[in-house]
C-alpha cells in the first residue's frame, strides 16, 4: 500500500547551526538531541529509528541532515517509516513455539521477491555466512519521495563511486543506559552530489542457498546535504528500543 | 544498571470503563486506543506493548495494560521498558556485514549467562534440529518497576497452568498499513491470583546446541487484573514498528 506523506522538511533547519563546527561526539550528541526534539512532536512513533548524515571536510562539519517527519493527510504527524521488509522479517522472529520452519518473502534491493527462512531445520537461514558475508550495510541517495512502507532501495542512487554503492557499518553496541544502538559508516566521495535519503540495508542468506540486499529502512534526509569530492560522508543509524 | 522508574499505575484506570462489556474485536480495538492515547504522554516510546483481559462467559471481568513510567532522577515519562536481553540480540543481529560469527550473551530466564550466534556459519540462534524455537508469554502477581537488567517474572502463579509460558495460538502477521503486528495467548485458569505483570519469552538455540529462554520484555499490568479458577486470562502483546 503505497501512503501518501508530505514531507515536513524544514523542521529539521535547526541543525544547520552544527555546520561549521568540529566533528566530534559533542557535535554528534547535539545532533541527536536536536533531532530527537524535532522527533518528539510525532504523533506516531516508528520504532525508534533515525538517521543523521554528516558531510565532513578537515574534521568540520559542512553539512548534517537527519530524518525527516511525515504528515499523513489527516494531518497525523509520523516520525519516520520502517519498511515492509523489517516488519515480516521481525514479525516471523517473533513467531509462536514450534519446530517447523519459518519464512517469509522479502523484497530485495532490485525489486524482486526473496524468500528467506527466519527459522528452519537447514542451514539456510537468514543469518547463516557459509555462503557469504551477510549483515547490515548503508548507502545514500539523492531521491527526495516521501518513503512508502514498500519502498526496497534508496530512490536514486548516486553515479559515482563509491557513494553509488552500499558501504560498512562499523559494529552496533547495545547500550543498557539508553536502549539503544547506533550503525555508523562513513565514505570518502569520488564525486558531487546532495544527499537526500538514505537506506540502511541487511544482506541475509535466501532459502536458496543465495544472498539477498533487503532494505530495512529509508529515510528522506533534511536539510539535504550537498558534497563535493574528497568530502568525508557519515551515516549514522540510531535504533532505539 | 538498576534504573529508578516510578510506575505511573493510575494512568491506565480509564480501561476499567470496558470491564463487563463483551469481549469481542470491538473492546479490544478499544482497549488498544485508549492504551495508545495514555500512552500518548510519554516523553519515550518503547516498540511493545501488553493488554492482559480476564473473561468469563464472554464478558470482560478485568483488562489492564502496560504501565507508564517515570524516572525518577529527571521526570521523563517512559512508556516501558525493552529488556537488555533484546537489546542485545538485536544489535548482534543487526552487526555489520560480515563472514565471521557474531556471539552474544544473554541471561536465561534462570538468571545464568549463556552465548548465542546471531550471525555465524552454523548453528545460529533461529536455527532447528535442537528442538523447538519461538516465543511465548507469561504472566505474574509482582509488581516492582522493570528494570532493563529483568529476565524473568517476578513472581509466578503457585497454580498451573498461569504458573508457566502461554503460547499463542497462531504466528503475528505484520500490518503494513498499520506497522505492527501482534500475538495474543489465552489459558484458562487453574487457580485465582492478580496479575501484575507480563513478560514476553524467547526460546532460541545456543552456541553448545541446546535451547534456552529469555525474557524479552517485561510489562506492569495497570490495573491488576485478579482471576479466579475457570475464567480465561488472555494475554496479547503489540510490537510497533
Amino acid at each position: 500500500m503505497k501512503q501518501q506523506l508530505i514531507l515536513l522538511r524544514e523542521e529539521n533547519d535547526l541543525l544547520n547551526c552544527l555546520i561549521g563546527q568540529s566533528y566530534n561526539q559533542r557535535t554528534k550528541f547535539e545532533a541527536e538531541k536536536i533531532l530527537t526534539e524535532i522527533h518528539s512532536k510525532a504523533q506516531d512513533r516508528s520504532i525508534g529509528k533515525m538517521a543523521l548524515c554528516y558531510v565532513i571536510d578537515k574534521n568540520q562539519v559542512l553539512g548534517v541532515g537527519g530524518s525527516t517527519l511525515l504528515k499523513d493527510k489527516k494531518g497525523k504527524i509520523t516520525s519516520n517509516l520502517i519498511l515492509d521488509n523489517f516488519g515480516l522479517w521481525l514479525a516471523k522472529i517473533f513467531s509462536t513455539l514450534t519446530t517447523s520452519n519459518q519464512s517469509f518473502t522479502g523484497v530485495n534491493t532490485s525489486g524482486a521477491n526473496s524468500p528467506i527462512h527466519s527459522r528452519a531445520l537447514t542451514s539456510n537461514v537468514f543469518n547463516i555466512t557459509s555462503g557469504g558475508a551477510v549483515g547490515i550495510r548503508l548507502i545514500v541517495g539523492s531521491g527526495s519521495t516521501p518513503p512508502a512502507r514498500t519502498d526496497f532501495f534508496v530512490q536514486t542512487k548516486f553515479v559515482i563511486a563509491p557513494e553509488n554503492a552500499l558501504f560498512a557499518s562499523g559494529f552496533p553496541v547495545y547500550n543498557s543506559g539508553l536502549g539503544n544502538f547506533k550503525n555508523l559508516g562513513s565514505i570518502i566521495a569520488g564525486g558531487a552530489g546532495t544527499i537526500n535519503e538514505s537506506a540502511l540495508v541487511d544482506r541475509m542468506r535466501t532459502q536458496a542457498s543465495g544472498i539477498a540486499d533487503l532494505s530495512l529502512f529509508r529515510d528522506i534526509i533534511s536539510p539535504a546535504v550537498p558534497f563535493i569530492a574528497g568530502q568525508s560522508i557519515a551515516l549514522e543509524y540510531t535504533i532505539q528500543l | 544498571m538498576k534504573q529508578q522508574y516510578v510506575l505511573l499505575r493510575k494512568e491506565n484506570d480509564l480501561l476499567n470503563s470496558l470491564i463487563g462489556q463483551s469481549f469481542n474485536q470491538r473492546t479490544k480495538f478499544e482497549a488498544d486506543n485508549i492504551l495508545k492515547e495514555i500512552h500518548k504522554q510519554a516523553d519515550q516510546y518503547s516498540m511493545e506493548k501488553a493488554i492482559c483481559y480476564v473473561i468469563d462467559k464472554g464478558e470482560i471481568k478485568g483488562v489492564g495494560g502496560s504501565s507508564l513510567m517515570q524516572n525518577k532522577k529527571t521526570g521523563e515519562i517512559v512508556s516501558d521498558l525493552v529488556l537488555n536481553n533484546f537489546g542485545i540480540l538485536f544489535a548482534g543481529v543487526m552487526s555489520r556485514f560480515r563472514a565471521v560469527d557474531k556471539i552474544v550473551s544473554l541471561i536465561q530466564k534462570t538468571g545464568s549467562p549463556i552465548t548465542l550466534k546471531a550471525i555465524g556459519t552454523a548453528t545460529t540462534f533461529p536455527q532447528l534440529g535442537f528442538g523447538g524455537i519461538g516465543n511465548s508469554f507469561q504472566v505474574g502477581s509482582g509488581s516492582t518497576a522493570p528494570a532493563r537488567t529483568d529476565f524473568d517474572i517476578e513472581t509466578a502463579f503457585g497454580t498451573a497452568p498461569e504458573n508457566t509460558n502461554m503460547f499463542p495460538a497462531s504466528d503475528p502477521v505484520f500490518n503494513s498499513g498499520l506497522g505492527n503486528f501482534k500475538m495474543v495467548a489465552s489459558i484458562t485458569a487453574g487457580g485465582a491470583g492478580t496479575i501484575n505483570e507480563s513478560i514476553w519469552i524467547g526460546r532460541f538455540l545456543n552456541t553448545s546446541n541446546g535451547t534456552n529462554e529469555y525474557a524479552f520484555f517485561r510489562d506492569i499490568i495497570s490495573p491488576a487484573v485478579a482471576f479466579i479458577a475457570g475464567q480465561t486470562i488472555a494475554l496479547e502483546y503489540t510490537v510497533q514498528l
